[in-house]
């Protein structure tokens, strides 16, 4: 099990807390999306966020990357709690999430997009870049190997000059996990990354998933939809209805519970 | 105190005449989503236009008629050579092509009817009048109570008719417009030509207050600050903001000219909209926007 | 949401020798080539200028092409960058002519900076009411207030004789030569910062800034550092313009026009692109010459100026709306099309990959 290269987590580090949220809960405009969500993921875990459309999933995403401001409650990385953090503070922390909706941009190439995940790890500063001295090379050269490796992961490497809007929908999910990648995360926010893929692409993207965990010891909560990929690739399953968490636990347990299975039928008004 | 008063009444009329402008702006913005840099020469064409038609002899109605008719055609061509090219584009690259169609506008304006001043008489005097103690220009007045009924017609227009639905649900959301059946070419038709209405208005009272001369297609320039400061989707937003540029404006030129120098006028609203920018991203009345990620 | 027409990207190139060498090849041929020809006409009328336009459109094109954030006061900046550099000379001791030009960048990268704070507020469309702003306050500032001309009525500023470390410059070829040198090596610069985090950081910006705050980009410095950059660049262009090209100018010589006439030339030659502004600053500046002569061969000598004016704008203004509809990469993506291999300078691959269907 010890593989020389694996950051696996080992036995102590499980229990420590990577995110965790504290009686989060929010409304707009009168409608409460979020109440008194309350959740602890441990490190090295791969929680699933599942739950009826409208539950409230994105959302609480978004609260944990800092997109949005909870009304109540607070939000803590590696067990230190952020008072209301930006995206920009959540990411210095190790924290990185995709969006459902692709958070890619379109006007610049594969490789360029996956580029910019490398911008918090810039240790040389502009003027050097301006002047190409040998330090900016350097870092330069070091981050495109880096970027090259994330792409290669997701088998994207032959298309890192193309332009990314011309690519597919499901290589465009690609790239954005590969960028993610190459951000060096500790903790993977994903937001429906499987989404609109053939079973091909799903099964890479579900290998590129585990693989985060297994080998850099990342620490993953996704939100998914389909949930036969949920069922096999997760450690525990939160779900979500209407704003409020109406279960978490193993898969087996879950997908068995009968409050899930009415929310998700609709029976329960 | 009187002379405060009256600068700041006459400043305030003249932000009137601001706000019809700008009124023009808003429809466009409604129908379209695109700030329309070419209303500026939009209304130097039709003040052009109706003034030279006026002067080879063609009575009042006809040359308004006529004018509003070419509008109207201008209007067509827009919204198929423009428009419906760039519909997939975003806010910028059509504000950069009403830049151009402002060119056009403008070059065509003058090589069809020459670039020398024109004088306009609308058969509004513009002789003093004495309101609650104020001495205040008749015309000035007159310009208001005009842009008022505007107003009172468009909201009519929009508020009461189907065409008025239509135009405010494009407004809102030009795809579910298209898919309850509203015809968009249709709509932005006629929404410019409204446009086009409202600039040949404007292009009158103006022509009448300062001549028909070029300068008109730089107004649209006075516009913008009355836009950014009204919000861009509401007409009486921008009422309320003319009113103030035109009254900060003149108040500015009159008691800050003589410390910091002549011209203010020239950059003051722009400065007063950069502020109220800061403090008030969307305008006074306009539309706060949402991103969905 | 991209928020301009599909720009190019300065992408890795895949052939990093080519465009080298392709750059150098142009430079030569700029060096070389009008000398050999040697028509003092072609230096200072049509040469100089497009030089100059250029560096300014690839000042905006940073801000706005790159950047993302639209900016209707190219010509302030300009004409910060002219008057500092003239003061600078002038009242400064120890500032020859070179010194004093990139001082001059720097003072017109402050006011840049300046004007350049409100976006951090403010996104998109009502971000111009900066820059005009600052298009409307300037000019009026530099000829309201003699110190800036020296005491001149109506603020005109006449440029020094042009020197450079003791060599005489002041003719036709050598005002060319030294804005040759300016620009190639600020055009060299801007490169290299296009090319590295900070240029992807810009691009990110204008593409999707949530994602960009996602990945820990800091928003704010990223547009106050284009504003700079790009007022730095547009100031040292309006140095130029009055140093060696008109020798004479004017805070009237920088109006609104002025900054569309800028605007024409990122549009026109491509926004997001470096070679774009070389190319569109020369459509701009040969465009009107070429339509005079046009109008003089079909009607003669009583051609009337006003007319060619006027058919002059009716032509940019179609051109500009044609591009926009159907070439929104510009002239640059012309010119890639007529190139008989693709050299790829400029732009990632725009063809999917064999076998898939392009993403709709």
């Amino acid at each position: 099990m010890n593989a020389p290269h694996s950051h696996a987590p080992q036995g102590d580090d499980r229990s420590r807390s990577a995110i965790a949220l504290h009686d989060i809960s929010l409304s707009f405009g009168g409608l409460d999306v979020l109440r008194e969500v309350s959740l602890n993921v441990r490190h090295g875990e791969i929680v699933g966020l599942i739950g009826p459309n409208g539950a409230g999933k994105s959302s609480l995403l978004n609260v944990m990357s800092g997109f949005y401001r909870a009304d109540r409650g607070g939000v803590s990385i590696d067990g230190a709690r952020l008072d209301r953090p930006r995206p920009q503070r959540v990411a210095r922390a190790g924290v990185v999430r995709t969006f459902q909706n692709l958070g890619l941009f379109g006007g610049m190439s594969v490789l360029d997009n996956v580029l910019t995940g490398r911008a918090l790890h810039g240790k040389v500063a502009w003027p050097h870049y301006l002047l190409r001295t040998r330090a900016a090379r350097n870092e330069d050269h070091h981050n495109r190997a880096l970027a090259l490796d994330a792409l290669a992961s997701l088998d994207l490497q032959d298309h890192a000059d193309t332009l990314v809007s011309a690519l597919p929908y499901g290589a465009q999910k690609r790239v954005e996990l590969a960028r993610a990648l190459a951000m060096t995360p500790r903790t993977l926010l994903l937001d429906e990354p499987l989404a609109g893929m053939n079973l091909d692409e799903k099964q890479e993207m579900v290998a590129a998933i585990r693989a985060a965990r297994d080998i850099r010891g990342a620490t993953v909560v996704l939100i998914e939809h389909d949930i036969g990929v949920v069922l096999t690739l997760a450690d525990r399953l939160v779900v979500l209805d209407r704003g409020r968490v109406i279960a978490v636990g193993p898969p087996a347990t879950v997908a068995a519970d009968s409050a899930v299975i009415a929310a998700y039928l609709g029976t329960r008004h | 105190m009187q002379f405060f008063l009256e600068v700041l009444v006459a400043g305030a009329l003249s932000g009137v005449m601001y706000a019809l402008v700008a009124i023009g702006f808003v429809l466009i913005y409604r129908a379209s989503g695109v700030f329309n840099f070419a209303q500026g020469s939009m209304i130097l064409f039709a003040a052009l236009t109706f003034v030279n038609l006026v002067e080879r002899g063609v009575p009042f109605w006809l040359a308004f008629g006529a004018t509003l008719l070419l509008l109207i055609a201008a209007a067509f061509a827009i919204e198929r050579f423009v428009l419906r090219p760039l519909s997939n584009g975003s806010v910028i690259t059509l504000f950069l092509a009403t830049l151009g169609l402002s060119y056009i506008f403008e070059g065509l304006s003058q090589i069809a009817w020459g670039a020398q001043v024109h004088a306009l008489d609308l058969g509004i005097s513009d002789d003093p009048v004495s309101v609650a103690g104020l001495s205040l220009s008749s015309f000035d007045i007159a310009a208001t109570a005009i842009a008022g009924s505007l107003v009172v017609v468009l909201a009519l227009v929009t508020g009461k008719t189907n065409l008025g639905l239509s135009l405010r649900a494009v407004a809102a959301d030009p795809l579910a417009a298209l898919s309850i059946g509203i015809r968009l070419d249709r709509v932005t038709v006629i929404a410019w030509s409204l446009a086009g209405f409202v600039a040949l208005v404007a292009g009158l009272v103006w022509g009448a207050r300062s001549g028909v001369q070029f300068s008109l297609s730089l107004i649209v320039l006075k516009a913008l600050p009355v836009l950014i400061i009204g919000g861009f989707t509401s007409i009486g937003g921008v009422i309320v903001a003319g009113v103030l540029v035109g009254a900060g404006e003149n108040l500015a030129a009159i008691y800050l000219g003589p410390t910091i120098g002549n011209g203010v006028e020239g950059w003051f609203a722009y400065i007063l909209a950069l502020v109220f920018l800061m403090a008030r991203p969307t305008g006074l009345f306009g539309q706060r926007t949402w991103a969905r990620i | 949401m991209a928020s301009l027409p599909a720009p190019l990207a300065a992408a890795l190139p895949r052939t990093p020798r080519i465009r080298a060498l392709a750059t150098v090849l142009a430079v030569a041929t700029a060096a070389i080539v009008p000398f050999a020809l040697g028509a003092d006409y072609l230096f200072g009328a049509v040469l100089v200028p497009i030089l100059i336009l250029s560096l300014a459109g690839l000042g905006l094109n940073i801000l706005t092409g790159y950047a993302g954030q639209l900016s209707l006061g190219s010509a302030a900046f300009m004409a910060i960058g002219a008057f500092a550099t003239y003061n600078i000379h002038l009242r400064v001791p120890g500032f020859t002519l070179l010194p004093a030009i990139v001082a001059g960048g720097f003072v017109s990268a402050g006011f840049g900076v300046l004007f350049g704070l409100p976006s951090l507020r403010v996104k998109g469309f009502y971000l111009i009411a900066s820059t005009l702003a600052a298009q409307f306050f300037v000019p009026w500032a530099l000829s309201q207030y003699g110190w800036f001309s020296n005491g001149s009525a109506s603020g005109v500023i006449t440029a020094p004789p042009l020197t450079l470390g003791g060599f005489d410059l002041d003719n036709p070829a050598g005002r060319y030569a030294f804005t040759l040198g300016v620009v190639a090596v600020l055009t060299l610069l801007a490169r290299n910062l296009i090319d590295s985090p900070t240029g992807r950081a810009w691009m990110a910006v204008r593409d999707m800034d949530l994602a960009a705050a996602a990945l820990g980009i800091p928003l704010g410095r990223a547009k106050l550092l284009a504003f700079a950059v790009s007022s730095f660049l547009l100031g040292i262009a309006g140095a130029l313009w009055a140093f060696t090209y008109l020798g004479t100018v004017e805070p009237a010589g920088f109006d609104l026009d002025r900054s569309f006439q800028i605007l024409f030339v990122i549009i026109l030659g491509g926004l997001g692109s470096i070679r774009g502004n070389f190319l569109g600053a020369a459509f701009v500046v040969l465009l009107p010459v070429a339509l005079s002569m046009i109008g003089g061969a079909i009607a003669g000598p009583s051609l009337d100026p006003a007319l060619l004016e006027n058919a002059q704008k009716v032509v940019f203004g179609a051109l500009i709306i044609f591009f926009l509809v159907a070439e929104p990469d510009g002239l640059t993506r012309l010119l890639d099309r007529a190139l008989p291999y693709p050299l790829e300078l400029d732009r990632p691959d725009e063809t999917p990959p064999a076998g898939v269907a392009a993403n709709v």
